[in-house]
């Protein structure tokens, strides 16, 4: 499991399709991270993580860097998720056309606060988030497969921490005024 | 070390990142002041929040789901491509949409046409066509695609089935050579060979019956086929033109296309897709 992204990629293209399963591995946590904040529910971002990485098999000829595959899958995972977001949508309109019942809302993850709140980061931030605590990367295997100095991992994480705790303190106060209410 | 620079190496230090000197100084401000203190105890407890959460996330294991929803999918494309609408779009979006000059096909089988007599005859028999084009067993094109990328593409063809048995297509940047044990690409900028032990299909496409498909799908959505002789400037005779067209099909749009066929030989000089 200590090769490249690319030498998977070029093995799947090669006809290995069964070397796919490395970078699933490496890249399941990550995804679900981002994907369970997105979507509410770990079953979802279940389904949404697979079809992400379906749709990156199938399209992997066009992945022009391999380097790139990380950055690759969350445009495609994020795809995957307006669909999804979308068809549930739907279903809920529908739901609540023919019922005229209040839809209960998704059941929610271990921490949806913190995967929200990661979810809603800006997109350079969360990627470092991501690697350092959903992909098992030091910060300078993260600085090294982003490509920018250590010095910079680290600022940006202390930003994206700053971040985060705002939007996690706003969320309890958003909380805090729902049960008032 | 004041409070800023703490705060500016706040992370790496937490991160077990900094030199023994460093650490030290941080850890000495952190002991003499307390805002600094709760903010590195902010930090670590949505680290350790983050990695709790992370090995959670963890213990799902999608890689067999994925694994075998990819071979479910090859199945069904494999299973597709056997349909002829699908196989209509396909030729649609393959290279091979233009086969260029009279001269790109060359005809090794010896054939044995009747010449159409134009007086005789009003229209046009598109059985000529179709039986020369089962007699070639090897075809040359040059292709031109939407995009107005070139391709050249040699073609060997089973003459009992209709489809490709070798080919060597020269795309530009990529040249493939297919054998029935293996297929080659040469990545010309890469300097890289990568070999796959199968045949790899070029096309959709039955090149030696590619007419006859197109013929009969005009047939099946209900399509027109309309032949007139043209004198053709470029290649100084005269040509049939056949224009077809099918009409809008749920979510396929209506197709126009115009096979330019040598009046001679009754073979296709050229297919354009108007539409």
């Amino acid at each position: 499991m200590s090769q490249t992204d690319k030498y998977y990629i070029e093995r799947c293209l090669d006809g290995h399709s069964d070397d796919f399963r490395y970078l699933v591995r490496r890249y399941q946590t990550v995804l679900l991270a981002q994907l369970t904040g997105q979507l509410g529910s770990k079953d979802k971002a279940d389904e949404a993580a697979q079809e992400s990485f379906v749709r990156a098999y199938f399209n992997l000829e066009k992945l022009k860097k391999p380097d790139s595959f990380f950055s690759w899958l969350l445009g495609i995972a994020k795809r995957v998720t307006k669909e999804h977001q979308r068809n549930e949508q739907r279903h809920r309109r529908e739901i609540v056309r023919s019922f005229s019942e209040k839809v209960p809302g998704p059941e929610l993850s271990q921490d949806y606060a913190l995967e929200r709140a990661i979810a809603e980061l800006p997109d350079s931030y969360r990627k470092l988030i991501l690697l350092r605590y959903y992909g098992g990367y030091s910060c300078s295997q993260v600085a090294e497969q982003l490509d920018i100095p250590l010095g910079t991992v680290t600022k940006k994480l202390s930003r994206a921490y700053a971040v985060l705790r705002k939007s996690l303190r706003q969320q309890k106060r958003d909380e805090n005024c729902e049960v008032q209410k | 070390m004041n409070c800023a620079e703490c705060k500016e190496h706040l992370v790496a230090y937490i991160e077990g990142l900094l030199a023994e000197s460093q650490k030290q100084a941080i850890e000495l401000h952190l002991k003499s002041c307390p805002p600094c203190r709760a903010e590195a105890a902010a930090i670590t407890t949505l680290y350790n929040r983050m990695t709790t959460n992370g090995k959670v996330l963890a213990q799902t294991d999608l890689e067999d789901k994925v694994l075998s929803r990819i071979v479910r999918e090859q199945n069904l494309r494999l299973r597709k491509a056997d349909n002829h609408f699908q196989l209509w779009r396909k030729i649609m979006n393959s290279k091979i949409t233009k086969l260029a000059t009279a001269a790109a096909i060359i005809v090794i089988a010896v054939l044995s046409i009747t010449f159409l007599d134009k007086s005789v005859t009003p229209a046009y028999a598109i059985e000529q066509t179709i039986e020369a084009m089962r007699s070639i067993n090897s075809i040359h094109a040059y292709c031109t695609d939407w995009d107005n990328s070139q391709g050249e593409v040699w073609v060997q063809i089973d003459p009992n089935t209709g489809q490709e048995e070798y080919y060597y297509a020269d795309q530009g940047n990529l040249l493939i050579v297919a054998t029935p044990q293996a297929t080659y690409y040469y990545y010309k900028d890469k300097n890289l060979v990568r070999i796959r032990n199968e045949y790899v299909p070029a096309s959709e496409v039955r090149f030696s019956r590619f007419f006859e498909d197109l013929v009969r799908w005009v047939q099946q959505y209900n399509g027109q086929l309309r032949f007139y002789f043209q004198f053709d400037e470029e290649l100084q005779q005269e040509v049939i033109m056949v224009y077809g067209s099918i009409p809008t099909q749920g979510d396929m749009k209506e197709k126009e296309f115009i096979f330019r066929v040598d009046s001679q030989t009754k073979l296709p000089i050229s297919l354009e897709m108007l539409k």
